[in-house]
């Protein structure tokens, strides 16, 4: 008879461990193979794995025909047109992969951009801006909170990709949302240190430098696994891009648009006297904490060297003008944006031309319509096939 | 001690064979159960689509 020792229990605890590790490789590969098999299929969908992870965000930037297009709910918004559809069936070649859901605002975006660190060297991605998000002093709290992720946000926070000065300023803007970090304290930790920026912060973040790299693996792992999941559960159809490009004729295309779209009444709002609120509207517009959350954005690009393209709809001129502001105020938004686009090199579509055009638009908030898309869709794809110069 | 015990006593290639898929089981039940991350984000009221 032999005796059974401790040293019998640690053998059975390394094999135990080794297993379990195995285990976890190879589901990590099964589930790596699933999202790289079906990530055109499920380009056009927005699920919380593509929207809050990082992995199916990182594929897309690596294939050839998906282009990224980050956004808020004007993704969400059930319309003809709509970049996902419109170019589902690969019309030109490519497919539309859009990210974002209602309320992402720009600090939002932000992490998911720097999420993906160097899979966007050198790709292009369009951001479409909603100036709504430009109108308040303050980000809305429920916005940026409905569109967190923890991974994310630590994914930026521990980036090796992008500057100390930029990771500086994102956490001071980060750290005004405290509640989104009550859970995460290495995340909160790292963040304060960060912000925090004296020779001693930078010292202690250094020091937690490892845990914070431990806990993105962790939830990078978590990431493939979900993505993998969520993707088998759905058992989408394989992939069926087309052998022969049909192409597009877009002088039909805008046109069957602004035929088909349907002029929508304006609401019923407070009819004030011309430019009444222009002094209010141009001082809210000015201290918007959503431009310096743009600005992070344009800095996260250059220093990923991606290609961006940013594109804005136009604003609601005739519900401005019925509520007090002036196109003199309106004009405000465009100058600060064309002139923010060209502090950072990049390419600005502002269809500011359609700012007094209702068939632009699905309703009376940031959504385009059959036509605003139409218009969008043909700067994509000119975009994308680099036909202009933009 | 039992016969089952008896037996383990006398294979302690077997014993640890068993007791590794014991703290294999534990494991892989904590990794189920804990494991997978959390990617949902608070519900909150938007517009009005």
């Amino acid at each position: 008879m032999t005796r059974v020792t401790s040293r019998h229990h640690l053998l059975a605890l390394l094999l135990a461990l080794t297993g379990a590790g195995l285990l976890v490789a190879v589901a990590l590969i099964a589930c790596t193979r699933i999202e790289s098999r079906f990530v055109h299929s499920i380009a056009t969908e927005l699920s919380d794995a593509k929207l809050q992870g990082v992995a199916l965000q990182k594929l897309a930037f690596n294939q050839k025909d998906l282009l990224v297009l980050y956004g808020s709910s004007e993704l969400v918004k059930d319309v003809p047109n709509r970049a996902s559809e419109f170019f589902e069936p690969y019309p030109t070649g490519f497919r539309v992969f859009p990210v974002g859901k209602a309320g992402t605002v720009s600090l939002a975006i932000l992490q998911k951009i720097a999420a993906v660190g160097g899979d966007l060297r050198g790709r292009k991605v369009a951001l479409s801006l909603s100036p709504s998000f430009f109108f308040d002093e303050t980000v809305n709290a429920d916005y940026y909170e409905g569109n967190f992720s923890a991974l994310q946000a630590s994914e930026l926070a521990f980036s090796g990709e992008l500057s100390l000065a930029l990771r500086r300023d994102s956490a001071r803007r980060m750290r005004l949302y405290p509640g989104t970090l009550d859970e995460h304290w290495i995340l909160d930790y790292a963040l304060q240190r960060l912000a925090g920026d004296s020779p001693a912060d930078r010292a202690l973040y250094a020091a937690v430098w490892p845990l914070g790299k431990l806990a993105n693996a962790i939830g990078r792992a978590q990431d493939h696994i979900e993505a993998g999941l969520q993707i088998s559960e759905e058992n989408p159809a394989p992939d069926t891009k087309p052998v022969r490009i049909a192409g597009i004729n877009w002088r039909d295309v805008l046109k069957a648009a602004d035929s088909h779209a349907k002029k929508p009444q304006n609401p019923r709002l407070t009819q004030r006297p011309k430019g009444s609120r222009d002094a209010s509207f141009v001082a809210s517009l000015t201290a918007a904490d959503e431009w310096d959350d743009l600005e992070l954005i344009l800095r996260t690009f250059r220093e990923l060297g991606a290609q961006p393209l940013l594109l804005s709809m136009p604003l609601h001129g005739p519900d401005l003008e019925t509520t007090g502001v002036s196109s003199a105020a309106r004009a405000s938004y465009g100058a600060r944006l064309t002139s923010l686009a060209a502090k950072h090199q990049a390419p600005l579509v502002y269809f500011d031309e359609f700012e007094n055009d209702p068939a632009f638009w699905a309703d009376n908030l940031d959504h385009p319509g059959t036509k605003g898309w139409a218009h969008y869709n043909k700067v994509l794809d000119d975009f994308f096939h680099e036909r202009t110069k933009l | 001690m039992n016969r089952f015990q008896q037996w383990l006593a006398q294979h302690p290639k077997a014993h640890v064979a068993l007791t590794a898929a014991y703290f294999f089981a534990i494991i892989a039940a904590l990794l189920v159960m804990y494991g997978r991350g959390n990617f949902e984000t608070p519900e909150f009221v938007y517009q009005d689509f």
